[in-house]
């Protein structure tokens, strides 16, 4: 019987190396694609032609057919990073702890040492126990790697009083799929004061030019002028940093607290968006024919995302992916 | 039943919440335990937003063990969080009210201005505090600072197909809810996230 089996196919462009979601209406068992673009390389750089994986595994497992180098044989390979991660959707999700000994660099974008941390760029990434930088630890940042066991984070750590030590990492799922509603709040790293002023979050905002947003800046982050007010949104730069038209030329200088006093117990700055399709909006390409004043979008889902180490395109232009997703009827494990 | 639409609405306000961390607590990570400082600096913040609160005080009656009960916001809180309740100086015990008229299926007690309703869907951040512990998200809201808003015209509707409907066999049947609906927060300085970790 496979009357409640669910599966679902379909077809992608990919470029190499930058990871898919592919958005599901449930979390499949298993998952599979095939490259048709590489099918049959002899490159020299081996390009993975099919993969599978099982939600039941560990994440970023993938087992892999590609061709060996310079040989349209195949090998069959099991990867155990920038595989397959499968989500439910809605609740928060995170991955495993990685490292208990890693390490934070003072500079003016601040380097976290984890080796084989696993991450990509643009993970959203937890860092805590970072001691003597504890004014960093327990929030999310969107990350990029700058190598497997390096990546930063956008923290102007140079002031610091010291470098980190006993970092550790986990990777948090809701951003990555993107978060649980559009738009969502966000944590400060930095503001730069004007008669308009910057700021810059520590995940990627997503916010939009009209954008309605408010700001909490508790008191041991300096600027408590900004605490409490409210402005638009004129310019989006990077995905992590936005121009408010908030005139902030007389304000105090934001800065972070020390380290002791954040071990002490701190409510990190923020920005809290007003809701509302006529403050901007950046969700999913929908159709939103009705406004409904302060309202937000709910935009996760289940899925998987195709990791960097299953997506080669030697070839260019750009491979074509077709993908397979599968929950079954019945699953019986007797190991 | 309608589990789906509590998780929606809980998903949506810790994502768009401002967030307090507890800094009263003992257990030396950030945010620190829930304490009765934080829950009072929380309750004042409302206060001075001019939120309004959800439920009008009990006045206290003859009756032995129980104590009057203050006017008061909603805390949704995790039931992993009960211990830290009972050991508060301020707490009072739902059983310990001065009647029974109004309490709530999950709540939990009261804490000065606030009424605790737990939950085992509330959400924790699984060891994402400052020292790597579960963080618990307590949701302060005081009455109308969001709202749900069905959609179409419908609240959610239960749809059952009998076995026999379902398969030749007619060996399974199949129970579903379908709803829509919409998240908006009216209010946002009526809205916290009280962050907090567990006294160990």
């Amino acid at each position: 019987m496979t009357e409640y089996s669910k599966i679902s196919e379909g077809v992608l462009t990919a470029t190499a190396a930058t990871p898919v979601f592919v958005r599901l209406p449930y979390r499949p068992l298993s998952f599979e694609i095939w490259n048709t673009t590489e099918w049959g390389s002899s490159n020299a750089t081996p390009q993975v032609q099919y993969g599978l994986g099982f939600s039941d595994e560990a994440a970023n497992r993938a087992y892999i057919t590609r061709n060996a180098a310079n040989d349209n044989n195949v090998e069959n390979v099991i990867l155990t990073s920038g595989g397959f991660r499968f989500f439910s959707g809605g609740s928060p999700a995170f991955g495993p702890t990685v490292s208990a000994a890693g390490a934070v660099n003072q500079a003016a974008t601040a380097q976290v040492t984890i080796t084989s941390h696993g991450f990509v760029t643009g993970d959203t990434v937890w860092l805590f126990g970072t001691t003597g930088m504890l004014q960093i630890a327990g929030i999310p940042y969107t990350v990029t790697v700058t190598g497997a066991n390096t990546f930063t984070i956008p923290v102007d750590s140079s002031g610091f009083a010291a470098a980190a030590t006993a970092a550790q990492a986990k990777l948090w799922f809701p951003l990555a799929v993107p978060n649980l509603v559009e738009p969502y709040q966000t944590y400060i790293t930095a503001i730069t004061t004007g008669t308009t002023t910057t700021v810059t979050t520590s995940v990627d905002h997503a916010y939009v030019v009209g954008q309605q947003v408010s700001f909490v800046l508790p008191e041991e982050w300096g600027m408590t002028q900004l605490n409490g007010l409210t402005g638009f949104i004129t310019t989006v730069g990077a995905a992590n940093t936005f121009v408010v038209d908030i005139d902030s030329s007389a304000f105090t200088a934001f800065a972070y607290p020390t380290s002791a006093v954040a071990a002490a117990g701190v409510t990190f700055p923020q920005v809290i968006p007003v809701g509302d399709l006529n403050f901007g909006f950046s969700g999913p390409v929908i159709s939103e024919p009705i406004t409904i004043p302060g309202a937000f979008s709910y935009t996760t889902s289940p899925g998987v995302i195709i990791g960097a180490s299953l997506l080669t395109n030697v070839s260019g232009g750009g491979a074509t992916i077709r993908w397979r997703a599968e929950y079954p009827d019945q699953f019986t494990d007797d190991r | 039943m309608r589990q789906a639409e509590d998780i929606i609405l809980r998903d949506y306000l810790m994502s768009v919440a401002s967030v307090y961390n507890c800094v009263g607590g003992t257990n030396g990570d950030n945010p620190t335990d829930l304490t009765v400082r934080d829950l009072s600096a929380v309750a004042a913040s409302l206060d001075t937003a001019n939120a309004f609160k959800f439920l009008s005080g009990k006045i206290g009656e003859d009756r032995f063990g129980s104590s009057p009960i203050r006017s008061a916001y909603f805390l949704l809180c995790s039931t992993e969080l009960q211990p830290t309740f009972d050991g508060m100086d301020e707490f009072t015990s739902s059983w310990n009210y001065p009647n029974q008229s109004d309490v709530i299926l999950s709540e939990y007690g009261s804490v000065l201005n606030f009424r605790i309703l737990t939950s085992s869907e509330s959400a924790v951040e699984v060891g994402t505090s400052m020292n790597g512990n579960d963080v618990f998200d307590n949701l302060a809201v005081a009455r109308e600072s969001y709202a749900h808003i069905d959609q179409d015209g419908y609240s959610s509707q239960l749809i059952y197909r009998p076995p026999i409907f379902s398969g030749p066999l007619a060996l399974n049947g199949t129970l579903g809810v379908k709803f829509a609906q919409a998240q908006a927060v009216l209010q946002s300085t009526w809205l916290r996230n009280v962050r907090c970790t567990q006294l160990v």
